[in-house]
C-alpha cells in the first residue's frame, strides 16, 4: 500500500484498486498511479479495497468529513455501489471512475494501450469533477392523507391507513359511501355483497359489512360525504386540500325511523325516490337530502321524533394537509352516447349496471305465473373494442354478464338467456368455472358480434346476429337486451388530474408511474391511485390494491424526503425567458417567474422577461433542460465544461476513438454486466456515464466528433422506459440535429442510438465490436493514404 | 441574429468544412404567415426580447386585400358588407381592443428560440432552418475552435 501525505480541503484523494491481482495482466498500476498522481492531491493505492482494511480505512476517511473529493479508482459504479453500501448509506461521497468492467477485463493483452485508457478513465474523473451542492435538509412529511372516493377501494386503503396510525380525510362526492360495488347486488367473485371489509381485531369473523364494521369507526378517519376536492396547492409531502362539503342536513341523532321520507312531499329528479331519501346504509347516516329537488318545506323537520333534520347547515370550505393523497376515484360505465347504435336507451334495451338493480327488484318480488321476461339476449364488447368507440377492453363484463345469466336462469327457469360473444375473456380457473356454471345453468352462447339493435313499431328490439359456429344469419326479437358496456373514467377524473398534477393515459385513466412495479404511484410524488381509476378492476384487485396503497403510503409518510440529486443552476445573465426548458422538462420542475430588477440580464431582452426557475422539490436531476436551453444558461451538476472535459481527455489523441454516452440506468447495468461477463471489445472505444441520456445535447455529439471521434453512439434505457420519462425521447432530438449537421459537413461521423436493458447484456460486446470496426472503416476511408489526418480529426482552416 | 448561443457554440464545434444550411435543432429563423395570424398577441407576451410587438395602428386596407378563405379574409367580406365606405387609411386602435392587431416582427431583435411559435394558436409562426449567410456566419468559441469556411 501506498500512501501520500493527509488529507486536504478541496483537494481530491484517489483510492486506486488493483482488485486483487485481476487487473495486473493488461494494466500497468505503477505507471497509473504515477500518472493519476500528478494531478491530485493524494493516491492511496491497494490491492483490495474492499477487504476488512480497506473497508476500515473508507470508514476513517468518511468520519473525517474534511471537504476533501474521494475517486475510486476500480470497479464499475455498480459493483462499488454494492461493495462500499453500508458506507455510502453512512454518507461516505464517493466518485468512481471504472477501470475495471469498463476497461481491464473487457480488453486484451495489448498491455501500453489497455493502461493508457485506464489512465485517460481516471484522469477524466479526477480532473472534472461532478458539482455537488449540499442536499437540503430532509423534511418530515404531514402525517395525513387524503383519500379521494369512498368507493370499495377508498374505504379500504382509508381504513388500512388509519389502522397503520395516520389521520386520514375519506372524500365522498355522495351522501353514501360504498360506490358502485355496493349497489349492484351480488358481485364477482364470491357471489355476495361487495361491502366487505376485513374485520378489525376486536370484532369476530374474518370479514364484515362495511356499515357494521368498526374498522370506519377508527378515531383517525374522517369521513367526508357530499364533499369534493376544491383545490389542491403545496408541495410533494406537504400538500393542501381544500374541501368543499355540501350539508347533508340529517344529524347523526336520525333513528332511522322513516317518517320523514312518509311526509316529504317532493319526488326527486330520477323520480325514484322522495327528496329526502335513504340509499343505502352505510352505518352512520342513513337518510339524506337531496338539495337540488327540496323545497325546504321543512315538513319533514316537523315529523322527526328527535329533531335530527337540520337545515340551517350550510355549505363549507374546509382546509386540510396531506402528506399524501389517494385517488380512487373509480370508474363510471360508458355514456349511453356510446351505445346509442345499439338502441339503446330504450325501455328493452339496458345495461348491465341497470340490470343488475332490476335484479334485486325483480329478487324482491314473487312471480308465481310469469317471469318478467321470457327471452333475453345479452350482447357483449357493446361499444367495446370498437375503435371508434371505446378501443380497450374492460375485462369486467365478461365476468359481470355470466354472473347475470346465471342469476337470470336460476330466478326465472323458463326465461331463455342467450350471450352473443365474440370472445370470452374469463382469465384464470375461477373465471372458467363462472363459464362453465353458465353453461350448466342453461344460457346459450352464441359467437358472433351484434352490429345493430333496432326497435320495431312495438319497441320490441330486433337484432340481426351472424352466428359464427353455425355459420348462418340468426335474427333475435328478444323481450330484454342487456349490453355489456365497458367502463370510462369518473366524470370528474380530468378535473382531479388538473389539480394534482396527474398524466391521464388514451383512455383518460389516471396513467401510473410504471406499469410493471410501481403502479400504484403517479406521475406527481406523494399521490397514489386506488381501485379503478387507473382501469377497470374487478373487487379482488381492489382490496389488494388497497393494502398494497396503505402500506406504500405508510412508507412515504414515515420516511423523510430522501432526495440527493442536485438540481440544475440557472444562470440569469444568460437566460432569456423562453419555454424551451419548461417545455422540456419531463416532471414540470421549470417554471417561469419575474425577474428581479437587480437580477443579472442577457442584452437585447425586454424590460419584463421572465426568468427559468427550477424547484428543488420536484427536479430529479436528469439534465434534459439543460440539454435544450438555446443559451446554455442552465448547469447541471455534470456540466458542459465537465462533460466535454471528460470527452476530450478521454478522446484527445487516441487511435480512431468510438465515442458511446450511456446512460447509468438501464444501459449501465447492461455495460457493467457484459463488463463482468467480459465480452471483449477494442480500447478505443471509450464510455461517459451520464446520470440520463437526456443529458445529451447535440453540442456534445458534435464536439466529440470535433475531438476526433471515428463514431459515436448513445446507449439509452429500452425504449419508452425512460426512468426520467423522455430522456430518450431527447436524446434522439438532438441525435437527429447533430447526424444532420455532420451529415452536411465534409466529416460524416456514424452516430447511433441504442435501446438497451439489463437483460440485453450478452448484445453489447457485440454491438460494441460490430460499431467500432465499422467507425474505424468509415474513418480509415475518409482519410486516403497520403493525406494525413489533422491531429484529432479537425478540418483545417482554409 | 436567429440562431441562439447554442446554435453558435455546436456550428463552432462542428468538425471540417461547416455547411451553409443547417438544421432548427440550434436556433431557427422565424417566418410569419401574414394570412394566417389572427393578431392575437400570445406571440407577443411570450417573446422574451420583443421582437413581436402589437402594433398601435390598424390599416383596414391590409385586411381588405386579405386573400379570401382564411380568417382575416373572411373577415374582410364581412368589413365590405357593413362599412359605408371605402376606409381612409390606417387608424389608431383603441386600447381595449385586444385581437386583430396588426402584430409586427423585428427580425433584428429575434434570439430564435422558438417561444413564438409554441405560443401560436393557428400555425401563423414557423420556424425555420437558419441559413448561415443570412445570419451572418457563427461566431467563433472562446476555445480556438476552427473558423467559418464559406
Amino acid at each position: 500500500m501506498t500512501t501520500t501525505e493527509a488529507g486536504v480541503a478541496g483537494e481530491t484523494r484517489v483510492l486506486l484498486c488493483e482488485c486483487a491481482g485481476t487487473m495486473a495482466a493488461n494494466v500497468d498500476f505503477d505507471l497509473l498511479e504515477r500518472e493519476i498522481a500528478a494531478g491530485c492531491g493524494a493516491v492511496e493505492r491497494r490491492r483490495v479495497w474492499c477487504g476488512a482494511e480497506g473497508r476500515a480505512r473508507l470508514t476513517e476517511l468518511a468520519e473525517r468529513r474534511s471537504d476533501e473529493r474521494l475517486v475510486f479508482v476500480g470497479c464499475s459504479p455498480d459493483s462499488a455501489g454494492q461493495r462500499f453500501r453500508q458506507l455510502i448509506s453512512q454518507g461516505l461521497e464517493l466518485e468512481v471512475a471504472d477501470v475495471r468492467e469498463g476497461c481491464s477485463w473487457v480488453h486484451g493483452d495489448d498491455r501500453a494501450a489497455v493502461t493508457d485508457k485506464a489512465v485517460r478513465i481516471a484522469r477524466a474523473a479526477v480532473h472534472f469533477p461532478v458539482a455537488r451542492r449540499e442536499p437540503a435538509a430532509p423534511r418530515a412529511r404531514v402525517d395525513s392523507v387524503v383519500v379521494v372516493g369512498g368507493g370499495v377501494a377508498g374505504i379500504a386503503a382509508a381504513t388500512e391507513l388509519a389502522r397503520l396510525g395516520h389521520h386520514v380525510d375519506l372524500v365522498e362526492r355522495q351522501s353514501f359511501l360504498g360506490g358502485y360495488a355496493t349497489r349492484i347486488g351480488p358481485a364477482y367473485p364470491t357471489n355476495d355483497c361487495g361491502a366487505c371489509l376485513p374485520a378489525v381485531e376486536e370484532q369476530s369473523g374474518v370479514r364484515r359489512c362495511l356499515y357494521r364494521n368498526a374498522a370506519l369507526d377508527h378515531p383517525d378517519l374522517a369521513v367526508w360525504r357530499r364533499t369534493e376536492v376544491e383545490s389542491v396547492s403545496g408541495d410533494p409531502g406537504d400538500y393542501e386540500v381544500t374541501l368543499r362539503q355540501l350539508p347533508n342536513m340529517v344529524t347523526s341523532d336520525c333513528v332511522d325511523c322513516g317518517l320523514c321520507e312518509k311526509v316529504c312531499p317532493v319526488t326527486g329528479p330520477a323520480g325514484d325516490h322522495r327528496a329526502i331519501y335513504s340509499e343505502l346504509f352505510d352505518g352512520r347516516v342513513r337518510w339524506a337530502v337531496d338539495l337540488e329537488s327540496c323545497t325546504f318545506c321543512g315538513a319533514c323537520a316537523e315529523a322527526c321524533p328527535v329533531e335530527a333534520i337540520d337545515f340551517t347547515q350550510s355549505p363549507s370550505l374546509t382546509r386540510r394537509r396531506a402528506g399524501a393523497i389517494v385517488a380512487a376515484t373509480g370508474c363510471d360505465p360508458a355514456p349511453a352516447g356510446l351505445v346509442a347504435h345499439l338502441g339503446y336507451p330504450s325501455e328493452r334495451v339496458l345495461t348491465q349496471v341497470e340490470l343488475a338493480l332490476l335484479l334485486d327488484d325483480w329478487e324482491e318480488r314473487l312471480w308465481l305465473d310469469q317471469p318478467p321476461v321470457a327471452d333475453v339476449v345479452i350482447v357483449q364488447c357493446a361499444g367495446s373494442r370498437d375503435l371508434r368507440r371505446l378501443p380497450y377492453c374492460s375485462r369486467l363484463c365478461c365476468t359481470i354478464a355470466l354472473k347475470h345469466a346465471i342469476r337470470l336462469r336460476k330466478l326465472f327457469p323458463a326465461t331463455r338467456v342467450t350471450v352473443c360473444y365474440l370472445e370470452l375473456r374469463t382469465l384464470g380457473a375461477e373465471g372458467e368455472s363462472w363459464y362453465t356454471a353458465a353453461r350448466l345453468a342453461g344460457v346459450e352462447f352464441l359467437r358472433g358480434s351484434v352490429p345493430a339493435v333496432e326497435l320495431d313499431a312495438d319497441g320490441r328490439p330486433v337484432l340481426e346476429v351472424e352466428d359464427l359456429g353455425a355459420g348462418r344469419k340468426r335474427v333475435f326479437r328478444p323481450d330484454l337486451v342487456v349490453l355489456s358496456t365497458g367502463f370510462v373514467p369518473a366524470a370528474d377524473t380530468p378535473r382531479l388530474a388538473g389539480m394534482l398534477g396527474l398524466r391521464l393515459d388514451e383512455a383518460g385513466f389516471v396513467a401510473v408511474l410504471d406499469a410493471k412495479n410501481r403502479a400504484t404511484e403517479t406521475s406527481a410524488e406523494g399521490v397514489f391511485v386506488c381501485g379503478s381509476a387507473s382501469g377497470p378492476k374487478s373487487l379482488v384487485e381492489c382490496s389488494t390494491e388497497a393494502a398494497a396503497i396503505a402500506g406504500q403510503v405508510h412508507a412515504y409518510l414515515t420516511s423523510t424526503a430522501r432526495r440527493r440529486e442536485t438540481a440544475p443552476s440557472v444562470d440569469a445573465a444568460r437566460c432569456i425567458g423562453c419555454d424551451v426548458c419548461t417545455d422540456a422538462c419531463p416532471f414540470g420542475a421549470t417554471r417561469l417567474v419575474a425577474r428581479s430588477p437587480d437580477a443579472a440580464r442577457p442584452d437585447g431582452l425586454r424590460a419584463d422577461a421572465l426568468l427559468a426557475a427550477i424547484d428543488e422539490k420536484v427536479c430529479r436531476a436528469c439534465g434534459i433542460c439543460a440539454a435544450h436551453c438555446p443559451e446554455l444558461a442552465i448547469t447541471p451538476s455534470l456540466g458542459d465544461e465537465t462533460l466535454l472535459g471528460r470527452v476530450r481527455t478521454l478522446v484527445e489523441g487516441a487511435d480512431h476513438p468510438v465515442v458511446g454516452f450511456v446512460c447509468a440506468e438501464c444501459a449501465g447495468a447492461a455495460f457493467s454486466l457484459s463488463g463482468l461477463r467480459r465480452d471483449r471489445y477494442p480500447e478505443n472505444v471509450r464510455l461517459v456515464e451520464l446520470p440520463c441520456l437526456g443529458r445529451v445535447s447535440a453540442l456534445h455529439l458534435v464536439a466529440a466528433a470535433r475531438l476526433g471521434a471515428a463514431g459515436i453512439f448513445l446507449a439509452g434505457c429500452a425504449e419508452g422506459r425512460c426512468q426520467y420519462r423522455r430522456g430518450d425521447e431527447s436524446a434522439a432530438e438532438q441525435l437527429a440535429v447533430a447526424a444532420e449537421l455532420l451529415g452536411e459537413t465534409d466529416h460524416p461521423v456514424p452516430i447511433e442510438l441504442w435501446s438497451l436493458c439489463a437483460a440485453e447484456r450478452h448484445t453489447v460486446g457485440r454491438r460494441l465490436r460490430l460499431f467500432a470496426a465499422h467507425a474505424e472503416k468509415d474513418a480509415t476511408a475518409r482519410t486516403p493514404v497520403g493525406v494525413a489526418a489533422v491531429a484529432g480529426g479537425r478540418g483545417e482552416a482554409s | 441574429m436567429p440562431l441562439t448561443a447554442r446554435g453558435r457554440l455546436i456550428l463552432g464545434s462542428l468538425p471540417g468544412v461547416v455547411p451553409s444550411t443547417t438544421t432548427d435543432g440550434i436556433g431557427c429563423v422565424i417566418v410569419r404567415h401574414e394570412r394566417l395570424c389572427i393578431g392575437c398577441g400570445r406571440c407577443v407576451q411570450v417573446c422574451p426580447s420583443a421582437a413581436l410587438a402589437e402594433s398601435s395602428r390598424f390599416d383596414p386596407l391590409q385586411l381588405y386585400e386579405a386573400p379570401a378563405g382564411t380568417t382575416r379574409g373572411a373577415l374582410a367580406v364581412a368589413l365590405r358588407r357593413i362599412a359605408r365606405h371605402e376606409p381612409a387609411g390606417s387608424f389608431e386602435v383603441p386600447s381595449r381592443v385586444r385581437t386583430f392587431r396588426t402584430i409586427e416582427f423585428d427580425k433584428a431583435r429575434c434570439l430564435g428560440c422558438g417561444a413564438c411559435t409554441r405560443a401560436c394558436p393557428t400555425g401563423a409562426l414557423t420556424a425555420r432552418p437558419v441559413e448561415l449567410c443570412e445570419a451572418g456566419g457563427p461566431a467563433v468559441p472562446a476555445d480556438g475552435g476552427s473558423p467559418v469556411r464559406r
